[in-house]
């Protein structure tokens, strides 16, 4: 059965097979955009783990699929931030885990776009990451970042463009 | 060049994404500053997302439904320890209340309790009437107590 079709049918009332395929259909997704949100591959497990745990324990009846996914992102998302204030304010966050050695050969670009990336907030992050990398509406991303419509619409503007202006500065370099 | 956005942006980015491009678009596209940073930041990104960790990379489901199962049990036994710790404040001072009250109205109340006199046979044994009445209202009183503990626990 399609994990889509088994969430929806048991939104209403969570079991753990429904969780399980909630996680399934959800679990790929989420973890990519907390790796590139928090910028370091160690902290996927656990915001992931700790996200769906808010998620189960906070939830409401009902909830359609949609609402469950942005539940979950919007969590990962607090998570994330928090992490980061606390590590801004003890001064020792300074920039994303990039790349040990400078890139010899990366045909792909992805440490141009990793690096560019690591010069970007972690809100800016996870705005670009959302609209483009997972092609999440205005209204998608403003739940999953606790924003409004109007103001992601701005915010996306900026950080798209800041994106694409180090990316043309990582690829001229 | 609009300021916020482009209308054939949705068409672009669908475009950048899937490499299908509807006629005229990849022209409209290199000719517009919004949708040049659409394609340059999705094809950026598409190349970072194809990094995605596989389900099975992840921690599982079921390891997760349980973490949260106990997480929520510990949470309710933390809430509800204020009202246990009241419980048993409670308890205690309504045995000091009444241990009090029965040691300061002692001496009026003894001449009220009828003591009994001479001696009772208890399992065979004589002993003096007294001693058994006591040992027979103690019992009773613990046997209240332990009644006691019993409901206020099941609350």
């Amino acid at each position: 059965m399609d994990c889509s079709v088994a969430v929806g049918k048991a939104a209403a009332r969570l079991d753990r097979a429904a969780f399980e395929a909630f996680y399934a259909s959800t679990a790929p997704a989420l973890a990519g955009y907390i790796r590139r949100v928090a910028g370091e591959a160690a902290a996927v497990e656990d915001v992931l783990q700790e996200a769906f745990c808010r998620f189960l324990h906070g939830r409401r009846e009902g909830m359609s699929e949609a609402q469950m996914r942005g539940y979950v992102y919007r969590a990962a998302t607090t998570i994330i931030y928090d992490q980061w204030r606390r590590k801004r304010t003890a001064e020792r966050f300074t920039r994303l885990e990039g790349p040990a050695v400078a890139a010899a050969a990366d045909p792909s670009g992805r440490l141009d776009v990793d690096r560019a990336l690591g010069r970007m907030s972690p809100r800016e992050r996870a705005l670009v990451w959302l609209a483009y990398a997972e092609g999440a509406t205005h209204a998608e991303v403003a739940d999953a970042l606790g924003l409004s419509p109007l103001s992601v619409r701005v915010l996306l503007f900026r950080a798209r463009r800041k994106l694409a202006r180090l990316l043309r500065k990582e690829a001229a370099t | 060049m609009r300021l916020m956005g482009c209308e054939r942006e949705g068409a672009v980015w669908r475009g950048a994404r899937t490499g299908q491009w509807g006629p005229g678009l990849r022209e409209h596209a290199a000719g517009c500053g919004i949708c040049r940073e659409v394609v340059a930041v999705t094809q950026g990104l598409a190349a970072l997302r194809e990094d995605a960790p596989a389900l099975e990379a992840l921690p599982g489901a079921r390891q997760i439904w349980w973490r949260a199962g106990w997480l929520r049990s510990k949470q309710a036994e933390a809430a509800i320890r204020p009202v246990q710790r009241y419980r048993r404040f409670a308890a205690v001072g309504v045995a000091a209340s009444v241990l009090a009250a029965g040691l300061s109205y002692w001496t009026s109340a003894a001449h009220w309790i009828p003591v009994p006199q001479g001696q009772w046979t208890v399992f065979g044994l004589a002993l003096p009437a007294a001693t058994v009445a006591l040992a027979a209202v103690a019992l009773a009183g613990l046997a209240v107590l332990f009644t006691l503990r019993a409901v206020l626990a099941d609350d």
